[in-house]
C-alpha cells in the first residue's frame, strides 16, 4: 500500500518474450534479401527487359518488408522500406502514364533502394553481433544513409 | 533521419507489460483469435503479445488456410494482413462476411497501407477495424480489447436471444411445447410432407373431466396431473421425429411425421392406456385419469395435396376428439380431412 492507502502495483521485470530472437532471424534472412533488392535494383537500370514485372516483385518485397520489421518493433528499418515501396509506386505509376517524370521517379526510388541496400549492409559487418537493432547498427558518423 | 535520443522508444516495453498485467488483472473473457499473415515472424510475434493478453491465438499463413482454420473451429475475432499471396485479406473479409455463421466475426485489418482510400476500401469489404503496421502494439492491443467486448456483448445477446425463443415456445407449466410452437412448425411439417409425399399424422389428447378433478383435488394437483400426462405421453413418442404441444388448459397435440393413419392409432392406443394404467401421484394424492384422443392422419397423395393449411389437419383431429367425448371418453376415434366425417373406434 502506498502512502493514499492505494495498492501498489509492482511493475513486473520485462518477460523474454522471444523478440530479440525474432529480430535475428530477420536480420540473418535480410542476408539474401539483400542480394535480391540488389538483383532487381540491376534488372531495372540494364532498362532491357519489361520494367512492369520488376516493380511489382520490388514493391512486393518492400511491402513486406515493411510490415515485418514494423511487427518486429525496427521501426527505422520499416520506414525506409516503405519509402521504397512508395517510391516503386511512384515509378509504376510514372511508367503507366509514360509521364515525362518517369526518371525523376526513377531516381528516387533508386536512393531509396540504395538506402536500404546500405543499411542492410551496414548490418552485415563482421564487427557487428547478431542481433543487432537497426538504429544501434550505425553510428550517427557512420552513418550513410540519406537523410529522411 | 531522427537523432539517435528520438530513435525506437526504449519505454515501449515496459508500458506494454504494464498493459498486459492490467488485462490480466481484469480478468478478461475468453476470446478466440486467429491472425492470418504470410510472414512467420509477423504470426510469431503477434501470437506472442497476444496471448499474453489472454487471447486464445490461432494462427495461419494464408486466406485459405484461414478459412480452413474457422472452418474447423470458429473464432470471434480475425487479425488479417490485406497483402498475401494468392487470396488478399480484403477477400477472406468478404468470404467471411458472405458465410452465414452463428455468430459474428470482428475483422481487424493490420497493414502498412496507411491511406484514406486503403482505410474505405477495407471497411466496405466489410472490415470492423484498421490498424496500420507501426504504430505502437499498445493501440492494437487496446483495439482488439474493444473487439473482445464488442464480441462478448454479441455473444450474450445471442444466448439471451437463443433462451428468449426457447421460452417462447415452451410452456412454463409441463416445459412441453405450446401453441406458438406448434404453429411454427407443424407448417414445416406439412411442408415436409407435401415436397417428399410422405405421410403425416396429428393427434388431438384432452384429459377426460379435468375441471372436475381440479374442483375435487386442486389447483396445484391438476398441474401435477398435467405435468404426469406430459411425461406419459413423451414417454410414448419417437423422441427424434414425434413431438407434443400443449394447446390450451388440458389440450394437446401430437405431431407424427412419417406416420400412417394405422400407425397413429397405434400410437394413440398406447397412450389411452398409458393414460388409464396408473394413478398420477400428486401432493393430494393419487389421481386417476383417462383422456380421448382423436386421430388424423394424410397418406396418400391426393390426400396431402388436399392439405394446404394446418388449420385443415387440426380440425380433423379435433373432430375425432369430439366424436370421443361424445362418446364418453376414454378412447380414440378418427378425423377424416378430406370428406369431414369421424371414424369411431
Amino acid at each position: 500500500m502506498n502512502s493514499h492507502g492505494q495498492r501498489r502495483v509492482r511493475r513486473l521485470p520485462a518477460p523474454d518474450d522471444g523478440l530479440e530472437e525474432l529480430r535475428a532471424t530477420f536480420l540473418g534472412r535480410l542476408i539474401g534479401e539483400r542480394q535480391l533488392l540488389a538483383n532487381l535494383g540491376a534488372a531495372l537500370s540494364q532498362g532491357k527487359m519489361d520494367r512492369a514485372p520488376v516493380l511489382s516483385e520490388l514493391r512486393s518485397r518492400a511491402h513486406r518488408l515493411t510490415g515485418t520489421a514494423s511487427i518486429l518493433e525496427l521501426r527505422e528499418f520499416a520506414a525506409l522500406a516503405r519509402v521504397l515501396e512508395l517510391a516503386v509506386e511512384g515509378s509504376t505509376k510514372a511508367d503507366r502514364m509514360l509521364s515525362s517524370r518517369a526518371e525523376n521517379s526513377d531516381r528516387v526510388m533508386c536512393a531509396a533502394l540504395q538506402a536500404l541496400i546500405d543499411v542492410i549492409d551496414s548490418l552485415n559487418k563482421p564487427s557487428r553481433k547478431w542481433p543487432l537493432h537497426p538504429c544501434m547498427a550505425t553510428s550517427p558518423r557512420t552513418r550513410r544513409i540519406p537523410a529522411d | 533521419m531522427r537523432p539517435e535520443s528520438q530513435r525506437d522508444e526504449p519505454e515501449e516495453n515496459p508500458d506494454l507489460h504494464d498493459t498486459i498485467l492490467t488485462h490480466r488483472l481484469q480478468s478478461p473473457q475468453p476470446c478466440r483469435l486467429l491472425v492470418v499473415d504470410d510472414d512467420d515472424l509477423v504470426r510469431t510475434r503477434l501470437a506472442t503479445v497476444l496471448r499474453a493478453a489472454q487471447f486464445d491465438v490461432e494462427a495461419a499463413g494464408s486466406a485459405d488456410e484461414a478459412l480452413h482454420v474457422m472452418r474447423m473451429r470458429p473464432c470471434q475475432v480475425l487479425l488479417t494482413d490485406w497483402q498475401m499471396p494468392d487470396m488478399d485479406g480484403l477477400a477472406l473479409c468478404r468470404i467471411v462476411r458472405a458465410d452465414q455463421r452463428e455468430s459474428y466475426v470482428y475483422v481487424l485489418m493490420l497493414t502498412v497501407r496507411s491511406n484514406k482510400k486503403d482505410l474505405l476500401e477495407g471497411l466496405a469489404a466489410g472490415v470492423d477495424e484498421y490498424v496500420v503496421k507501426g504504430g505502437s502494439i499498445n493501440e492494437l492491443l487496446a483495439r482488439l480489447e474493444v473487439a473482445r467486448r464488442i464480441t462478448h456483448i454479441e455473444q450474450s445477446l445471442r444466448v439471451t436471444n437463443r433462451e428468449n425463443f426457447r421460452l417462447s415456445v415452451t410452456d412454463p407449466l409441463t416445459g412441453t411445447n405450446n401453441l406458438r410452437f406448434l404453429m411454427k412448425y407443424l407448417p414445416r411439417e406439412l411442408v415436409r410432407s407435401r415436397r417428399y409425399n410422405h405421410p403425416l399424422a396429428v393427434l388431438s389428447c384432452d384429459i377426460d373431466r379435468f375441471k372436475q378433478i381440479n374442483d375435487r383435488f386442486g389447483h396445484e394437483a391438476g398441474d401435477q396431473l398435467l405435468q404426469g400426462f406430459v411425461a406419459r405421453t413423451e414417454a410414448c413418442l419417437r423422441a427424434s421425429t414425434d413431438w407434443l404441444a400443449r394447446v390450451g388448459g388440458d389440450e394437446f397435440v401430437v405431431v407424427l411425421p412419417e406416420t400412417r393413419a394405422a400407425g397413429a392409432n397405434l400410437v394413440a392406443n398406447k397412450l389411452r392406456q398409458a393414460y388409464g394404467g396408473s394413478p398420477v401421484i400428486t401432493d393430494a394424492g393419487p389421481i386417476s385419469f383417462t383422456a380421448s384422443v382423436g386421430v388424423t392422419a394424410v397418406e396418400a397423395a391426393h390426400e396431402i395435396e388436399s392439405v394446404s393449411r394446418i388449420e385443415q389437419l387440426l380440425r380433423a383431429a379435433d373432430r375425432g376428439l369430439y366424436a370421443s367425448k361424445n362418446l364418453g371418453g376414454n378412447r380414440v376415434s378418427a378425423g377424416m380431412v378430406a370428406s369431414g366425417q369421424t371414424a369411431y373406434r
